[in-house]
């Protein structure tokens, strides 16, 4: 859009309540909600797209992007221009420095002929990872409370599969009737789980009871003791086969790493929280869809965009391409407001930043947490860290061409080194590389053998996952390594009024006049 | 295009059909199509929907906020109904910020300009290249001047309009939100020029 917008007229009021400076997905529900509370909020962001760590971009761009924002490979010369500002009036303005979020990006084209006949813009790549959204989760929630989901589509993740230890994919008996109609189940096992899964729902139940205090639920619950104890305890003393314990653990509560071996454990789950995200995906199979989770058609950079876009319509003013620095005031050193390259001046009493954005000379806060139809969901319990990959694409979803498929993989790593090995072996179980540069040569031998999909091109990148620390401006958490929005929704609505979230209907009303 | 939603309609816990589709023709009798409006800020987009959906004309609305969404529904002669999903910008043109998503899906793209403002034509010819690179490849495009009222005020031609929409295969129609001049004309013709789909498929799904 450059040349036809270089002309810019300013923005207009010039004080706000609040400046929101990122369109991530904790920036844009930030300013919808706000805006939502009657605030008047200001929403910058300096790329022209929505989503920021959020995004899902093209092909073409994605490089470009990720690029910009990792660290050089190794002599890191920590560049602190500290170019302050002066202009003629009563404030210093600090330009926002980059903190760089990615490392050790990996591009390999396996297949240049077949990616070349594809238009690269046909591709929608997220650049946080796989994710998903539970029917019955928080960010679902969100989703329908604020009225955007008639500007969203879905896709239903359709199977769901764990990579077992001789090397084979299972699919994920996650209800009812998929136990039992699993094959690869034993009479007994199928009884077993039936039976913990019982178990798990009465105690949901009690607990839901409880609520409404009724007397006799105690009985049915899970007692404190247990509910305190390593979740992976908790099954063993339910009596569960090694595989079944596994396609809870990993397929089902989606735990980051091996839990078997509890001393070497980075993190081990406590049965209070393993029951409470099988609840979750208990609830998500009770919506009668026909799959507990879902992935937005066009990526996942659109909850971005549609929920900026609500911000908008609540009155929020989105400006994007705005590169901005920081004003403060010269004498007491507190915040004022923001900067335009234009040389605009905003003003607002709080700034909400994009996690990625550091102003230099003052300690600022750093928040949290990376990681996304026919459509496999795979993990790898054999190894420390859990594997997730999602496949996306085929005939329906709109990520990418017809026929082809887009799959995410991610785990969790101390080193690029030993990250990028996890994925390659997960990559290399699932994934054929096309080597003759056709991926449509099959040769004889590969007719009776298992056909696995042809990879045409790969992308490997590390994304620096950091907690939050409180400073002196609010951030917004970055990507997460879950597979769910959870965490992440919890992180955002600390200090923010995601309770003024819910739509008033006013969405369908007749435009009125501002200013 | 066509939409295979699967979420759950919270109330009655059952699959939400109607409003998990965009753009998706329902059958070929009664057609549900998405319509976007673009164009510079202030030539009058909501103003043009408003008058069409509520025959309503507000002078003193400067951005739109708090409208986004409208549905108005057309009968033809032919006895088919098309119900258009209106999308308006929400003012998010303005800096420069309407998200690709906004008509990514679109089976109608309505782009208007202001015919006292050249500027406005020019970005209306922008839009136009920006849905030619990114929209549905059999999108409906209509080029309309607004506020042919201000005739003595005319600065962008009548013809003008019409070689330009011409040379882009599109259809051109000058009209008036605040007189009401042209405006169902253009929704109506908009209907007129919809794809129709093949009897015999009733469904999108693949």
């Amino acid at each position: 859009m450059s040349q036809l917008f270089d002309d810019r007229v300013p923005i207009t009021p010039s004080t706000f309540d609040l400046i929101v400076i990122g369109t991530g997905l904790p920036g844009s529900v930030i300013a919808a909600a706000a805006s939502t509370a009657g605030k008047a909020v200001l929403h910058l962001d300096t790329n022209q797209f929505y989503g920021g760590h959020f995004a899902s971009l093209p092909l073409d761009d994605l490089f470009p992007f990720l690029n910009s924002h990792a660290s050089p490979p190794s002599s890191s010369s920590t560049t602190t221009t500290t170019t302050t500002i002066t202009g003629h009036d009563d404030y210093t303005a600090l330009p926002l420095t980059r903190r760089l979020l990615y490392s050790d990006i990996e591009t390999v084209t396996y297949a240049p002929q077949a990616l070349a006949q594809h238009n690269p813009k046909r591709f929608y790549i997220d650049l946080s990872g796989p994710k998903v959204l539970f029917l019955a989760d928080k960010a679902t929630d969100l989703l329908w409370r604020s009225g955007v989901l008639p500007f969203l589509c879905f896709k239903g993740i359709e199977m769901k599969s764990i990579y077992d230890d001789i090397g084979e994919l299972w699919n994920v008996p996650d209800s009812r009737v998929a136990i039992f109609k699993d094959k690869r189940l034993s009479l007994m096992e199928k009884n077993k789980l039936m039976r913990f899964f019982k178990l798990v729902w009465q105690h949901l139940e009690a607990a839901t009871d409880e609520q409404g205090s009724e007397g006799n639920s105690e009985s049915r619950k899970i007692s404190d003791e247990d509910l305190e104890s390593p979740f992976v305890d908790f099954l063993n003393r339910m009596e569960l086969p090694h595989k079944i314990k596994s396609i809870i653990l990993y397929a089902i509560a989606m735990v980051d790493y091996d839990q078997d071996n509890l001393e070497a454990c980075k993190s081990i789950l406590k049965t209070r929280d393993g029951i409470e995200r099988l609840a979750v995906f208990y609830k998500s199979r009770l919506t009668n869809a026909p799959e507990a989770m879902i992935y937005p058609m066009y990526g996942h950079g659109n909850l971005s965009g549609v929920i900026s876009r609500r911000a908008a319509v609540k009155g929020c003013v989105c400006a994007q391409r705005v590169p901005v620095a920081v004003l403060m005031d010269k004498d007491s050193g507190q915040y004022k407001g923001v900067r335009l390259a234009s040389g605009q001046n905003l003003y607002s009493d709080q700034l909400v930043m994009d996690p990625t954005f550091k102003v230099p000379s003052l300690p600022i806060s750093s928040p949290p947490d990376v990681i996304a139809s026919p459509q496999v969901l795979t993990l790898y319990p054999e190894q420390d860290a859990s594997i997730r990959a999602i496949q996306i694409g085929g005939s329906s979803a709109e990520v990418c061409p017809k026929g082809m498929f887009v799959v995410y993989f991610s785990v969790l790593c101390d080193d690029a080194k030993q990250g990028k090995m996890l994925l390659h072996d997960a990559m290399n179980a699932l994934l054929k590389l096309a080597l003759s540069g056709n991926p449509y040569d099959r040769t004889l031998d590969s007719e009776d053998a298992e056909v696995k999909p042809t990879l045409l091109w790969s992308m490997l990148y590390v994304q620096e996952l950091s907690t939050d620390q409180q400073g002196y401006f609010l951030s917004t958490p970055m990507p997460d390594a879950n597979l769910d929005y959870n965490d992440l929704i919890d992180s955002t609505a600390v200090g923010h009024t995601v309770d003024n979230f819910d739509d008033d209907g006013s969405d369908v009303d007749a435009p009125k006049g501002t200013e | 295009m066509g939409c295979s939603a699967s979420l759950p309609d919270r109330s009655s816990g059952r699959l939400a059909g109607p409003n998990s589709e965009n753009g998706g023709a329902s059958d070929a009798k009664n057609l549900r199509v998405k319509l976007v409006l673009l164009g510079d800020s202030g030539v009058g987009k909501s103003c043009i929907v408003l008058r069409f959906v509520r025959g309503q004309f507000d002078p003193t609305s400067k951005v739109t906020v708090g409208a986004s969404f409208l549905s108005q529904t057309i009968a033809l002669q032919d006895s088919t109904t098309v119900k258009f999903e209106i999308w308006d910008t929400a003012g998010q043109e303005r800096y420069a910020a309407l998200a690709p998503l906004y008509y990514r899906g679109a089976a109608v793209a309505v782009i208007v300009y202001d015919i006292t403002s050249p500027d406005s034509f020019n970005k209306a010819q922008y839009w136009v290249k920006e849905l030619q690179k990114h929209g549905s490849p059999d999108i409906v495009l209509a080029l309309v001047g607004n506020k042919a009222d201000l005739h003595e005020k005319r600065e962008v031609p009548v013809q003008d309009g019409i070689e330009y929409a011409e040379k882009n295969g599109m259809f051109f129609i000058e009209t008036s939100a605040k007189t009401a001049d042209n405006i169902n004309q253009l929704f109506e013709e908009i209907a007129k020029r919809l794809p129709r789909p093949a009897p015999s498929t009733t469904q999108q799904n693949p």
